[in-house]
């Protein structure tokens, strides 16, 4: 087939309908998230003695918890932070995965391999564990739960991009930038980068809701992103408490993160066949 | 064969080695002790305490001195509860955990299966449709949202389960968590089985197998699953591992006696002895389940070659 009737890669994920559909309720999610808070006059911290676990009412439409705080400001606050956690993992894993995956296949030999085991080894330990381990022991600091998750999902992403990078350094148009005499450097950032991008974009799609359920996970044992900021996962965990007499609390929280992971899914399919077409729908 | 074995054993000691380390330096960074929790100690009866425990020596002492006591297969008492052996608390809970795990794994890999097979049997049906979204949706939801979400449904609303403990094992207690910690599994058991199912029905021997006239129940189950197994066997050893985590949320939310309880709780009180116990055995349980599973893989598929 020529080249002039291939869709590009934009066209065939405009195709890919549930892929559609995930981006606008990702957008919906990221602009309630970032605009409930300062739009409407509801304050996720401060309690309301008089309106103690109501109900969804006109005043708090999601209801509110325990204490008396109003559940949709609290979910669209817990919404952000995981958000920004599953953004900054996911930056530090493209931060360190990419560059990791592009010597290593670049270097090859032996160093190259030096640098796989490393992955390997840092594979198979039980990561969760360590996870808990690690903010059951240093109590809880954000910083530290982004750096562990991070520390954790790069190694797809550095395994991703060494297979590419493996295969791309053999072809032609390297030696074609060689002869013309392009630098390393030049070769690695100008030629090679652009390519990787597409196989990078389709891991992040993966790293990114991994990201979301460890982090939820660790907010639903006590362990991830502490008071007065909350996660998600922390929501679950308090809604799971009160359910018996407030199910309200856990059904909206728990309702957005599976709606966030649902959406997620989706546009980590829609990107596989559009940017991969090889890879079996 | 025996080589693989053998590298794969090896690098499986080196993996739980790294990991052991790890875990021993990181809970010892720590801020805050084992003795630190209860109202203060007298300062003699904290030394003597510390001293008993080996807690008064350097680090790289304590270090060597756990893994003396590791290679005679002892992990010392556990600083908590001070009158059990880590051996003995992990005795007691460990059953639990693994009446749960292994029940969980058997419920997926089973209904997996059955609803896998009957998705690539009734391909791009409205049944395959229906099964391969609610897939989808079971894949999205954690264990710690479905574990809730089926406690107010069943225990509080219905009333029909006990919504937690152990019960002494009894069935009635098991269904819920057990169910929980099955459901993401099985989602992916069963789309796994139907993607390959799908891929060997379309294969040339199926073909000569219907050509010989062959009933399709026979097909189904003979001829075209057992290739199909491959890639849900390789999924047993990922599987096994989250299960095994998984179990610590799943026992925390329904108060269950077993060892993930003890691993997030010993942390929390600086338990060393008690992390590291746990440590050691989730560990070498998720490298030898994981060496499991691809023996299984390669006895299913000869094709497979173990490297």
């Amino acid at each position: 087939m020529s080249r002039a009737f291939a869709p590009s890669p934009w066209q065939r994920f405009r195709r890919h309908r549930a892929a559609r559909g995930a981006l606008l309720v990702l957008a919906a999610l990221t602009l309630f998230a970032l605009l409930a808070p300062p739009l409407l006059p509801l304050d996720p911290h401060s309690p309301d003695w008089e309106r103690i676990s109501v109900p969804p009412e006109p005043a708090h439409p999601f209801g509110t918890d325990a204490i008396g705080r109003d559940l949709l400001a609290r979910t669209a606050l817990g919404l952000r932070t995981t958000l920004l956690v599953a953004g900054s993992a996911a930056l530090l894993a493209l931060l360190v995965g990419l560059p990791w995956g592009l010597l290593a296949g670049w270097v090859g030999g032996p160093v190259g391999g030096l640098m796989m085991r490393i992955v390997d080894v840092l594979q198979a330990l039980p990561f969760l564990f360590l996870a808990i381990l690690l903010m059951a022991v240093f109590g809880r600091r954000t910083e530290l739960l982004f750096a562990a998750i991070g520390g954790y999902v790069w190694l797809d992403l550095a395994r991703i991009v060494r297979a590419e990078t493996l295969s791309l350094r053999e072809r032609e148009f390297v030696l074609a930038a060689r002869a013309l005499g392009a630098s390393t450097g030049r070769i690695l950032v100008r030629h090679l980068l652009p390519q990787l991008a597409g196989g990078a974009l389709v891991a992040l799609g993966v790293i990114v809701p991994k990201v979301i359920l460890i982090e939820s996970f660790l907010s639903y044992l006590g362990l991830g992103i502490q008071e007065p900021m909350v996660s998600l996962g922390g929501l679950v965990h308090e809604g799971a408490q009160d359910m018996s007499f407030a199910p309200w609390a856990l059904a909206f929280p728990a309702g957005f993160l599976v709606a966030l992971l649902l959406a997620l899914h989706f546009l980590a399919e829609g990107l596989r066949d559009a940017l991969d077409p090889r890879s079996p729908a | 064969m025996i080589g693989f074995l053998l590298r794969r054993l090896a690098a499986g000691a080196l993996t739980l080695l790294a990991l052991l380390t790890l875990s021993f330096f990181l809970i010892r960074a720590a801020p805050g002790g084992p003795f630190d929790a209860e109202r203060p100690l007298e300062p003699e009866l904290r030394a003597r305490l510390e001293a008993q425990y080996r807690l008064d020596q350097p680090l790289w002492r304590q270090y060597l001195a756990f893994l003396a006591d590791l290679a005679r297969g002892e992990l010392g008492p556990s600083l908590q509860y001070r009158e059990y052996r880590v051996a003995e608390l992990i005795r007691e809970g460990w059953p639990v955990s693994l009446r749960l795990g292994s029940a969980a794994l058997l419920l997926a890999v089973a209904a997996g299966l059955g609803l896998g097979v009957l998705a690539a049997w009734r391909r791009d049906r409205l049944l395959d449709r229906l099964l391969m979204a609610l897939a989808t949706l079971l894949q999205a939801l954690p264990v710690f949202v479905s574990a809730p979400l089926l406690v107010l449904l069943f225990a509080l609303t219905l009333g029909w389960l006990p919504a937690g403990g152990y019960g002494g094992g009894a069935l009635r207690h098991l269904v819920l968590p057990v169910t929980a910690l099955a459901l993401p599994h099985l989602a992916i058991v069963a789309r796994l089985t139907r993607t390959a199912m799908v891929e060997t029905l379309a294969a040339e021997f199926v073909r000569a197998a219907r050509a010989r006239g062959l009933s399709e129940t026979r097909i189904l189950l003979v001829h075209a699953l057992r290739p199909a197994l491959v890639p849900v066997v390789a999924y047993l050893g990922p599987a096994a591992a989250a299960v095994l985590t998984g179990s610590v949320v799943v026992e925390q939310t329904f108060g269950l006696p077993g060892v993930g309880r003890y691993f997030v709780q010993g942390a929390l009180n600086r338990d060393y002895t008690l992390v590291m116990g746990v440590v050691l055995l989730v560990g070498a349980l998720v490298i030898l389940l994981s060496l499991l599973a691809d023996l299984l893989a390669a006895w299913l598929d000869p094709r497979i070659r173990l490297r």
